[in-house]
């Protein structure tokens, strides 16, 4: 039983890990899809009008496939400054109590996002106004929200079971800590 | 309900929530959610409430992210990430480094310069000041510097950072007060170039007052021809992807979008140049051989540690439209500014109100979770207010103030982030006292550039608009 969840938690680990690594690749799309919008636009050839929305969309996308990673690894901005006061036992529980209400938060938005999606996607007439002349249907725009938030309820959700906290009582902010962590292990590894 | 309870209830909730550690993104869609529901929710029943209330800040959420002005935020972060994890930015901090010879302080000097560079491009002052506490602070320490010497430069660089392009926080606070990015990073050439001189001023002085604040210690003499070489090899050529970025925006030659991306494609090119080309050329095939696996591993790092300052950007945007629709939506947006614009103070105290609410916030909370917080308010606030400079000038003039203050507030003591943060990675047995002391001279000069800036609007001002 204890063998099969943790292969579960690695499948999972590593889908989470997945949708980080596109996110991040997509930041390096984006940049060849500027460079090549416009160089065509300067010799005055035509461009993929899809490439704009590839890169306008793509935000969304990035936002939704990067952050339950981010959950995962406590990367978010969150402030320790009242748990880094409080003794560990109460910031046990305290920590506990933060990881549910964003757990909460998330699976209301996953739930209620996923029935817009459903809404969009069953109405075949409804599109992006906004790109109108690229008929892009409307549940594009959508479908990244469920599946993010999702994901990151289940991540919060973690936080409340297992025995690591989200909060360690370190007073900042705890994003910074993390960035430096991995700066300073690839600055004194690269030179 | 009032306007003013309304606003209290929205800005008190989500304050609350940020000081017991709810993540910040979480802590704006907790709050804006409750109040899309009882906003926006014309239905009976919890269920099509919510639906409503979700369904519009959904909407919204989406045409504020997915637009092409939010490009160069990814871009500039990929131009410096690529700039550290190719090895550019080490080889211009070595050279800069060896180019200070025998200075007095030159370890000082050398702290503001990759200080600024590392903030600038990486967009965290808080990171750049734990990483150049843990890297400098105890070289700094074993040569005899003085904590005021070796703790205070650190400090002060964040200020720097903002402001000098491509700041990734300007790009941001461009982002979300819908400036023109292009006029705001410019904006900041002549108040940042200010700023550094001060910094080089107040460290001059000090060892010229006291010596043993940062005694001379030997180094290894490097000839002038070969600090020259130094020079046109390891400084020239970065420095001049980030000049050619800038004067693209400045000239109207692309837009900052445009020229982010292709910096990030300079950045790559020249890395192509040190990597490959001139130990092909110079004969290192050991060299050569190992561009490739080197290459690839920079190149996935860059991408990778954009993606993860770009995301938590976004996360902040997609926070900062929810918020921007339901203080719409409420009326209590306008409703403040109607307020606020109709007491009888000048524009000036008006300003330095916000100021203070700055330096307040940068107590508890860091530069993104403020701008969200802020940004929706003061902005709509200080378009109310006539300081006879027009409109798009008095924006780009405040933005460029309000950066200043949220780094200020960073470091005043005693309860700013970086103050804690630094005692975190500093030498044990650092005092607290003496990082308030260290940081204290820093902030002043950056007080004095808020007041210059103050007086004397143009010096944001003019180059900006010099093109038009």
């Amino acid at each position: 039983m204890r063998q099969g969840l943790r292969k579960i938690d690695a499948a999972w680990a590593g889908l989470l890990w997945l949708g980080m690594a596109i996110a991040s690749v997509y930041i390096g799309l984006i940049m060849v899809a500027i460079i090549y919008i416009t160089t065509f636009r300067f010799f005055g050839a035509a461009y993929n009008i899809y490439t704009t929305s590839f890169i306008e969309y793509g935000f969304v996308y990035i936002m939704f496939l990067g952050s339950p990673w981010m959950v995962r690894n406590r990367a978010h901005v969150f402030i320790e400054m009242l748990t880094a006061a409080v003794s560990p036992r109460v910031r046990d529980y305290l920590s506990r109590i933060i990881a549910f209400a964003a757990a909460a938060v998330c699976l209301i938005w996953a739930w209620y996002t996923w029935t817009i999606f459903l809404e969009q996607f069953e109405d075949t007439m409804r599109f992006d106004e906004l790109r109108a002349q690229l008929d892009i249907r409307l549940w594009v725009t959508t479908i990244a929200f469920p599946i993010g938030f999702f994901a990151m309820g289940v991540e919060f959700a973690r936080f409340i079971f297992t025995a690591q906290t989200m909060h360690v009582g370190l007073a900042g902010v705890a994003n910074e800590r993390v960035e430096l962590e991995e700066t300073k292990r690839d600055l004194l590894g690269d030179f | 309900m009032q306007w003013y309870w309304i606003l209290t209830a929205l800005l008190g909730s989500t304050l609350t929530l940020m000081f017991v550690g709810v993540p910040v993104g979480i802590a704006f869609i907790l709050v804006n959610t409750v109040a899309a529901f009882i906003l926006f929710g014309r239905f009976s029943g919890f269920d099509a409430n919510m639906f409503a209330g979700i369904s519009q800040l959904t909407d919204n959420a989406f045409a504020n992210m997915a637009i092409f002005a939010i490009v160069p935020i990814p871009m500039f972060l990929l131009m410096g990430e690529l700039f550290f994890h190719t090895g550019l930015a080490g080889r211009m901090f070595n050279a800069v480094e060896n180019l200070m010879g025998r200075a007095p302080a030159r370890l000082s000097y050398v702290t503001v310069a990759g200080g600024t560079a590392f903030a600038t491009l990486s967009g965290s002052s808080m990171g750049s000041t734990a990483l150049l506490g843990t890297l400098m602070v105890p070289e700094m320490t074993a040569r005899g510097y003085k904590k005021s010497m070796s703790i205070g430069p650190i400090l002060g660089t964040g200020g720097l950072a903002m402001l000098i392009p491509p700041s990734a926080l300007a790009v941001l606070l461009g982002t979300l007060a819908e400036l023109d990015i292009g006029k705001l990073l410019i904006a900041g050439i002549v108040p940042g170039l200010i700023l550094a001189l001060m910094y080089i001023v107040l460290i001059y002085v000090r060892t010229i007052i006291d010596p043993d604040a940062a005694p001379v210690y030997e180094v290894q003499w490097i000839s002038w021809r070969r600090r020259g070489k130094m020079f046109f090899a390891d400084v020239v050529p970065m420095v001049s992807v980030i000049i050619f970025v800038i004067l693209l925006i400045m000239f109207g030659v692309a837009t900052p979008s445009e020229s982010a991306a292709y910096g990030s494609l300079g950045v790559i090119l020249l890395s192509l140049i040190y990597l490959f080309l001139v130990p092909l050329l110079t004969g290192n095939m050991e060299r050569v051989r190992a561009f490739w696996p080197e290459f690839r591993v920079a190149l996935w790092k860059s991408m990778w540690g954009a993606g993860r300052v770009t995301i938590i950007a976004l996360m902040i945007l997609f926070g900062s439209s929810l918020f921007s629709n339901v203080l719409a939506a409420s009326g209590a947006s306008v409703k403040l500014i109607e307020w606020v614009t109709s007491f009888d103070v000048s524009g000036l105290v008006m300003l330095l109100i916000m100021f203070g609410i700055l330096l307040l916030l940068g107590m508890f909370m860091d530069q993104l979770a403020m701008m969200l917080l802020t940004v929706p308010i003061f902005f709509p606030i200080m378009a109310g207010i006539d300081f006879g400079m027009g409109a798009e000038r008095q924006v780009i003039w405040f933005a460029v103030i309000m950066l200043l203050a949220m780094e200020i507030s960073f470091t005043t003591p005693p309860f700013g982030l970086l103050l804690f943060v630094m005692q975190g990675v500093a030498p044990p047995g650092t005092k607290f006292s003496e990082i308030c002391l260290a940081a204290i001279p820093f902030m002043a000069c950056a007080m004095l550039l808020v007041a210059l800036i103050l007086a004397f609007p143009p010096l944001v001002t003019w180059l900006p608009f010099l093109t038009g």
